[in-house]
């Protein structure tokens, strides 16, 4: 996978006029609410895609093999004779929900391990970061061409890998915040009152870091559909003829280089749509947690 | 450190696929069922009946001496079959690397220098390639170059030597793309920075000639934070060139690594991990080194937290 910036924000988001939204897209912008829509949109299609689309994945003919659009195939057909707009819209599901699996595992484990990280310190925090060092060492895409020869190509495989190649970026930043949040004058009075720990880490630590969580999650999202898609790609993720972005993009290759590239690029520029989508919508959330914890 | 987590890394692959299911006398025997004398032979050949630790000890001992063991389903060394392939990966990183190094730190600079149209022309480009994910862009590089222009060949190595380059040049521009995009923006904003910087704008001030300003006072300072953003992005290639190479049919260490983890070739894909993972491992330290170097503030062994 690529490097991940969400351990080092590089750049800051201009701060854009602010206009009256959303109460969790305050301060994220037109192009935050834009973004916001198009994800949402991403989603929904991802739910009932396969309620919207006309044909399904399995009726094919090569007769119909790279016809162009036509009256009732408005994007035409794959190389294999299958209707290409149907595939896009049943493709969504594993595209869209697999990353979304994802961010939500590997957040679970970074924020676990940030947050015990965090609040035992000493040596118990010791042997975390020495684990997270370990898996540092192996990047997302390695660690799952590893699961799937252990365990065998599939969606779930790949997905389980990238979770834990995610975590300790996750739990890197996180475990930074959680420290600062932790040396926090309330947290040692809640702690004199007799608290229990779990009770001021669910209660108050983590609602109190819920805006860097989320926009790291929305950062990671990005990361984990392009790789995901990848490992589709080379095909140790969803396996055809289960209909995946990542998947079309492999099998229209073919046709690309008979000059036909339609399945490839529709497929490759929903994946782009909404990997641009949810970044710039993670930029602006990243900048705004920032802002705020300052 | 860089030892210790050598180690343990070596650990955990080789542990992943000893436990992985799977059979290999029945891969050896090809589904036959072999004579009870066969199977003790072979077991013996293969040292399968040996304690883990004493096969995982074997075996990394073993790589030490550059001896990668055998791959059972080809009866052939791993290590040779390794030596063939590691060449044309090594070759698509480095031309990746070499693609970012120059085009991405040459295209911040000049974006931080010459604000205006060369500046915004910059900022949309890297927008658009950092959009692009490496197995899209490569679909978008053959569809243009090799199939429509007809200018660069859509797969294969090529021979060794100039034609290499050649068919290696989509492949790592493929590759390179979208780090390309991460290290011109890191590099205009610490270029931006540092010319805000006060030491900068007192030079200025005194008259030193604006060409030694930018080279003696901006760029080695903002030489620290770009040699770290540039090497963790190239090391990150490491692993992402399989993908590039599955796609323009490239027979590297990536590619072969996929294939042997579809087709259960355990020995090939622990020594392929074990590759890479050290190559990956040992960028981020030399990184880490050069760090030190760069910036005299930075002791070595006391990192940042």
């Amino acid at each position: 996978m690529s490097a991940m910036p969400a351990t080092t924000p590089i750049e800051t988001v201009d701060r854009e006029p602010s206009v009256r939204g959303l109460p969790g897209l305050r301060g994220t912008g037109i192009v935050g609410h834009v973004c916001a829509a198009i994800l949402a949109l991403a989603v929904l299609i991802a739910i009932v895609g396969p309620l919207l689309a006309p044909y399904s994945a399995t009726e094919i003919s090569l007769s119909n093999s790279f016809v162009g659009p036509t009256g009732d195939h408005y994007l035409g057909f794959t190389g294999q004779g299958a209707d290409l707009l149907s595939l896009l819209l049943l493709g969504a599901r594993s595209s869209i929900l697999g990353p979304l699996i994802v961010v939500v595992a590997a957040m679970v484990l970074g924020v676990v391990v940030a947050i015990i990280s965090a609040w035992r310190g000493g040596i118990v925090d010791q042997v975390l970061s020495v684990i997270m060092d370990v898996l540092f060492a192996f990047p997302g895409i390695l660690l799952a061409i590893l699961a799937a020869a252990v365990f065998g190509a599939s969606l779930q495989t790949a997905a389980i890998a990238l979770a834990i190649a995610y975590a300790p970026y996750i739990a890197r930043v996180l475990r930074a915040a959680a420290i600062r949040e932790r040396s926090r004058e309330y947290i040692a009075a809640l702690e004199v009152q007799g608290f229990s720990a779990w009770l001021i880490c669910l209660r108050h630590l983590v609602p109190n870091i819920s805006g860097l969580i989320v926009a790291q999650g929305t950062i990671l999202f990005g990361y984990a559909m392009v790789d995901l898609a990848a490992i589709s790609y080379i095909g140790l993720g969803v396996q055809p003829p289960q209909p995946d972005w990542g998947v079309m993009v492999a099998q229209g290759q073919s046709g690309v280089l008979q000059g036909y590239p339609a399945e490839s690029l529709a497929a490759g520029l929903c994946i782009i749509i909404v990997v641009v989508a949810v970044n710039l919508l993670g930029e602006r959330l990243n900048a705004r947690s920032q802002g705020s914890a300052r | 450190m860089l030892i210790g987590t050598l180690l343990v890394s070596s650990f955990v692959i080789y542990s992943a696929l000893y436990l992985a299911p799977g059979n290999p006398i029945a891969t050896l025997t090809g589904g036959r069922t072999p004579s009870p004398e066969a199977v003790r032979i072979l077991e013996e050949r293969y040292h399968l009946n040996d304690p883990f630790l004493v096969r995982y000890w074997d075996w990394l001992t073993g790589v030490l001496h550059g001896d990668f063991g055998v791959s059972i389903p080809l009866r052939q060394d791993v290590s040779t079959l390794i030596a063939e392939r590691i060449g044309i990966t090594l070759g698509l990183v480095v031309y990746a690397a070499i693609i970012i190094l120059i085009l991405g730190i040459g295209a911040g600079i000049l974006a931080a220098l010459r604000p205006g149209l060369i500046d915004s022309s910059v900022i949309v480009a890297s927008t658009i390639s950092a959009a692009l994910p490496s197995f899209i862009a490569a679909i978008v590089l053959l569809l243009v170059f090799s199939v429509q222009l007809g200018w660069f060949p859509a797969f294969g190595p090529g021979e060794a030597g100039l034609d290499r380059i050649y068919h290696l040049t989509l492949p790592a521009i493929a590759l390179a793309l979208a780090s390309l995009a991460i290290v011109s923006r890191v590099t205009r904003a610490c270029v931006r920075e540092e010319l805000r910087r006060e030491h900068v704008q007192t030079a200025t001030s005194r008259g030193i000639p604006r060409h030694l300003v930018i080279r003696r006072h901006v760029l080695r300072n903002a030489a620290i934070p770009i040699t770290t953003v540039a090497g963790l992005t190239i090391a990150s290639l490491i692993a992402l060139s399989a993908v590039v190479e599955r796609a323009f049919a490239l027979n590297g260490l990536g590619a072969y690594l996929i294939q042997a983890a579809l087709s259960k070739d355990f020995a090939v894909v622990q020594g392929i991990a074990l590759v890479l993972v050290v190559a990956f491992v040992v960028t981020n330290t030399v990184i880490d080194i050069l760090y030190a170097l760069l910036d005299p503030r930075v002791k070595l062994g006391e990192r940042a937290s």
